[in-house]
């Protein structure tokens, strides 16, 4: 899996993180990791552009969750616990009304569209088929 | 070994270019000689897996100096690289001009060595930990299928050698003998704390279930539970129903699981059931639609988990188009010929690419 970071040229800052490959038990952990990075770096505004991401496993799910849960500004849990901070994220998350406003997603593939709607991920994270109206959407 | 104090030994030696990419040497060739790395970056690996990176100064393929096996690994270089050659001629001639010469890379040796025994005995540990938790997972999924008059049952589980986590159960209520409830379930992650994790989410769903909570109730409490007591970054999808073995009537609902089949006898209808609902764990709150279908005589549900539709050969997955196809090829198969037939023909996609993910399938068919 490769990822790709592009600051896109709008006029509050948004950086468009591209995702290449399977997002799976090899790659997620990396996923999140470029995620927090970018958050330190000042990155509020995230948007996946998964256009060019196949598959994604249940660990690209978690892997998933992690971005935006490290977009609402908290650390990514130690991967053997830690599920404490999440939990408070998530209340936040799962309360709101509207989609997750600080990341989103960008024309994910027909499987892992289904993924998402299956999972409900779908009704958290906003999805988008074309990458204009994403990036007008934040 | 540094750089400087070998270069000047090194004048007289073959000195080759490799470009990125190509190969240096393979496991299995007749070594000749040790190479010492002037220019470039070099990688060491074995079955596809790199074992070692090395740059300028270090050494690689010593071994063919102290004994007359083949080449143990594979070198390629990972830039392009200058590599001066050092056989046994050669090298015998360092050492007596330089007499640290072998001392050093006897250290080499032995550090290399103590590395391999260390990564071996970590990849040994998590073999057992693998092991141990496909040993819980067994352990907790039934012996058996249920009996009950006019129904045919079928189960199948098949742990991945990265085990994941699939669970499922049947549950009887000994208040409601005419009920029986159906789970199959996945759990992300792998090994032991999967293992556990099953565990826990069995134990709450079976309490949940004969505690009287209709489907969707039983998810969302599962959830509840699962979001506020576990501490791993561990989800659950999730199917569970209420089956009245008396009448057919089925109530379910759906935890961000892959939808089942049902197939009707009546029209041959082929269809998943539908209904949304979120996967378990990952968030305090879920929402989960609950629905109710009627088996009728001749009708046929087939539960399963990712691990078939996600079943590779190379970048293709076998997909629901597959699993569709094989179903409706059946004429009026019991519960265990349809498993069967779904098996082979995963198993016959998939050939020779290992199996990635636990593979489980329940299937119920109701005859009167």
């Amino acid at each position: 899996m490769n990822l790709i970071v592009e600051k896109a040229q709008t006029p509050t800052p948004l950086t468009i993180l591209k995702i290449q490959g399977d997002l799976d038990g090899s790659s997620y952990q990396s996923l999140i990791k470029k995620a927090q990075e970018l958050y330190d770096s000042g990155v509020r505004r995230l948007l996946l552009d998964v256009s060019e991401m196949p598959f994604m496993s249940s660990a690209g799910l978690v892997g998933l969750h992690t971005v935006v849960t490290v977009m609402h500004g908290q650390q990514p849990p130690d991967m053997e616990g830690g599920w404490s901070v999440i939990h408070e994220i998530t209340h936040n998350m799962d309360t709101q009304v509207t989609f997750d406003p600080n990341c989103k997603l960008l024309q994910p593939q027909p499987r892992v569209q289904k993924t998402l709607d299956i999972t409900g991920f779908s009704s958290i994270i906003e999805v988008f088929t074309d990458r204009e109206t994403a990036v007008a959407s934040f | 070994m540094a750089l400087q104090e070998i270069i000047p030994y090194l004048k007289d030696s073959e000195q080759t270019h490799f470009a990125a990419g190509q190969t240096i040497f393979n496991a299995g060739d007749i070594g000749y000689g040790m190479y010492f790395i002037v220019e470039g970056e070099v990688h060491i690996s074995l079955q596809s897996r790199v074992l070692d990176h090395l740059e300028v100064g270090q050494v690689f393929g010593e071994m063919a100096l102290v004994d007359d096996q083949v080449r143990s690994a594979t070198a390629i270089a990972a830039t392009d690289c200058v590599l001066a050659h050092i056989d046994k001629t050669r090298f015998t001639a360092l050492t007596q001009q330089r007499p640290s010469f072998a001392a050093e890379l006897m250290v080499i040796m032995s550090t290399r060595l103590r590395r391999f025994i260390e990564e071996e005995v970590k990849r040994q540990r998590l073999e057992q930990e693998l092991a141990i938790g496909r040993q819980i997972q067994l352990s907790l999924l039934p012996e058996s299928c249920p009996f009950r008059s006019g129904w045919d049952f079928a189960a199948f589980y098949r742990a991945a050698r990265q085990v994941g986590g699939d669970l499922y159960d049947f549950i009887s209520d000994p208040d409601q003998p005419d009920l029986l409830h159906i789970v199959i379930a996945d759990v992300t992650g792998k090994g032991v704390p999967a293992a556990m994790f099953m565990a826990l989410c069995r134990t709450v769903i079976r309490t949940e279930a004969r505690n009287g909570r209709t489907p969707a109730d039983l998810l969302r409490r599962t959830n509840q539970f699962l979001v506020n007591e576990q501490q791993s970054r561990t989800f659950l999808t999730a199917f569970f129903a209420s089956l009245n073995v008396q009448t057919g009537e089925m109530r379910y609902a759906i935890g961000g699981h892959e939808r089942p089949y049902w197939r009707q006898a009546e029209n041959g209808r082929l269809q998943q059931l539908t209904g949304q609902g979120m996967l378990l764990g990952a968030f305090p709150t879920i929402r989960v639609e609950e629905n109710t279908i009627v088996l009728a005589p001749g009708d046929t549900l087939i539960l399963y988990t990712d691990g078939i539709t996600e079943a590779r050969r190379g970048p293709e997955l076998f997909d629901e188009a597959r699993l569709e196809e094989v179903i409706a090829a059946q004429a009026n198969p019991s519960a265990q010929q349809l498993s069967q037939k779904i098996l082979e023909a995963v198993d016959q996609f998939s050939g020779d690419t290992p199996q990635s993910d636990d593979i489980t399938l329940v299937i119920l068919k109701r005859w009167e």
